[in-house]
């Protein structure tokens, strides 16, 4: 997996106006993937609720968006399909803490791009982010 | 006797037949009694006084000598079968010798009190003790002692004893083996929240794994980012700490140690059992409205297994509303003082109870769920009473269960 993720602090220049949107409500874990991504060299931008996410009109503007499933109001598998309804394509990466059965293919099935159970390890969330980004402008 | 007539009766008779009725009383009733002859403890009691000293009470608790000398002083007079067979061992004259060798020093405070009830002119005393018998072994005893004032004037006084070793230690054995089903209650109650419990702990390691990453990146760069590092290792301490403290909580909830009975905040037994609670309310679609008045009276009672009786109550609204609609499963939790009795409720928007299981949902072995053992609600229940508190359920006007437990405030 390491192998799949170049160091993308190299290339900091060049993924600067690269935003990433967070979606958690567990502050300290939002917190931490804040700065994960900003480690790579994106920017990133970190809501507690899909609520605050949609308000904040960041959909369109968000190269890829990481999302929590569970969550107080909106669900993340809820805010992908809205988000598909409104015609926003941009890459969905979600993440649970939960195991339950039939979650994950709920979630793949409203067209998550990745599902990854937390704990993750930090390159799992960064191949995801790699394809994600990879496959954006192409969609575009 | 009735047949006898009155005017006959000499008053020398009379008082031959009132002594006659005080023995047969004396050897017939079930209870130890024993007739003591504190003349001289009178006499020290005086000399007290002529000291100053006016608190009898204060100066017994810094003088167990003085009370040991007034035991020593007292001597027993006379004493019935039943004493013999409690105390003695079949020979009735080696009882009668002074009264110090049947009270333990640990029971020093019941004769001191007994003695100022008894100069303080009230008319009996009565206490759960320990004693001693000659044989040495100490017992749990009802201690009782009369003082009729023409017997103390006389420097005479009548006691009882009831042994109630058996009672003490049927008590004990109850309060253990409730305690035994409170904890594998508690335990069966743990295993069905897992997945919760998983979550809470996930989220930090999940933090903690995402900093560290993010630490190295920084540092790999080729001008490492000291002051991020340093950020987010002090991040990485708070998360390993978050997730040490659910450890300790979830590990207070499955130990087994003996109850112990504190002055608790209600308000924070139930914001801390929301941890058991936050994920299991938001995967079954349940709104959680917390309702906690502020300065409460605190509450006399054993913290983990307060906060058992709050997370099983929960946990059966959230059960009770799987039927329900997912927008409309509420659960309120509610607290409130009414005088010196705390309140707590939970109010749910499920189905409420069949009026005909009402009465039975507090029984052992009693349940609705097809996987339930029914012993959730009795061991809340023999919880809460424990405490001297109840609980109790009734369906709601506007639908829905409320189930409520009162506990007596503390002062």
């Amino acid at each position: 997996m390491i192998s799949s993720a170049p160091a993308k602090a190299d290339s900091a220049c060049v993924a600067e106006d690269t935003l990433i949107s967070i979606i958690d409500d567990d502050d300290s874990l939002r917190t931490a993937l804040v700065g994960l991504v900003r480690s790579l060299g994106y920017r990133a931008h970190g809501f507690a609720n899909a609520e605050d996410f949609i308000a904040a009109d960041h959909a369109d503007r968000s190269a890829a968006i990481v999302t929590d499933i569970q969550m107080p109001g909106l669900s993340g598998i809820e805010l992908k399909l809205q988000l598909t309804a409104q015609g926003c394509v941009t890459p969905v990466i979600m993440i649970t803490a939960r195991g339950e059965e039939g979650l994950r293919e709920r979630a793949f099935a409203s067209g998550a791009l990745c599902v990854l159970k937390k704990p993750f390890p930090a390159e799992a969330l960064i191949d995801c982010l790699e394809r994600a980004l990879a496959k954006e402008p192409t969609l575009r | 006797m009735a047949s006898r007539d009155p005017k006959s009766q000499t008053a020398e008779e009379a008082l031959r037949e009132s002594e006659y009725r005080y023995r047969n009383l004396f050897q017939a009733m079930a209870a130890s009694f024993w007739e003591l002859d504190f003349t001289p403890v009178g006499g020290m009691l005086r000399d007290l006084r002529k000291q100053g000293v006016a608190d009898f009470a204060t100066y017994f608790a810094d003088h167990p000598d003085f009370v040991r000398e007034m035991m020593r002083v007292t001597r027993v007079v006379d004493v019935n079968d039943q004493t013999v067979a409690l105390f003695g061992r079949g020979d009735k004259a080696e009882l009668l010798r002074p009264l110090d060798i049947y009270w333990p020093e640990e029971s020093n405070d019941v004769y001191a009190s007994s003695v100022i009830a008894a100069v303080t002119g009230k008319p009996s005393y009565a206490s759960e003790t320990r004693l001693r018998k000659l044989n040495g072994e100490v017992f749990d005893a009802l201690f009782t002692a009369c003082f009729a004032p023409e017997a103390v004037g006389a420097g005479k006084l009548l006691i009882g004893v009831i042994d109630i070793s058996e009672r003490v230690q049927a008590h004990a054995m109850l309060r253990q083996v409730q305690a035994e089903f409170a904890h594998a209650a508690r335990v069966s109650m743990l295993g069905e929240l897992t997945a919760s419990i998983a979550h809470e702990v996930n989220q930090p390691l999940a933090a903690i794994a995402t900093n560290a990453s993010a630490g190295l990146r920084w540092l790999d760069r080729p001008e490492p980012d000291i002051a991020e590092v340093r950020a987010l290792t002090k991040r990485i301490i708070a998360d390993a700490e978050r997730a040490a403290n659910i450890i300790a909580r979830v590990r207070d909830m499955a130990g087994h140690r003996t109850p112990e009975a504190a002055a608790l905040s209600l308000n924070s037994v139930v914001e801390e059992a929301m941890l058991f609670l936050a994920h299991e309310l938001q995967g079954h679609s349940v709104a959680l409205t917390l309702a906690l008045q502020r300065g409460l009276p605190r509450v006399l009672a054993d913290r983990t297994q307060l906060q058992q009786v709050v997370v099983n109550l929960a946990v059966n609204a959230i059960q009770a509303m799987a039927q329900t609609p997912a927008d409309a499963r509420q659960l309120v939790v509610r607290t409130q003082f009414e005088g010196v009795v705390v309140r707590l409720d939970f109010e749910d928007s499920g189905p409420g109870i069949d009026p005909e299981q009402q009465a039975r949902l507090f029984e052992s072995f009693f349940t609705t769920k097809s996987n339930g053992m029914g012993m959730g609600l009795p061991i809340c229940r023999s919880i809460v009473e424990t405490y001297g508190g109840a609980i109790s359920v009734r369906n709601r006007e506007q639908g829905g269960a409320c189930f409520t437990v009162m506990l007596p405030g503390t002062a």
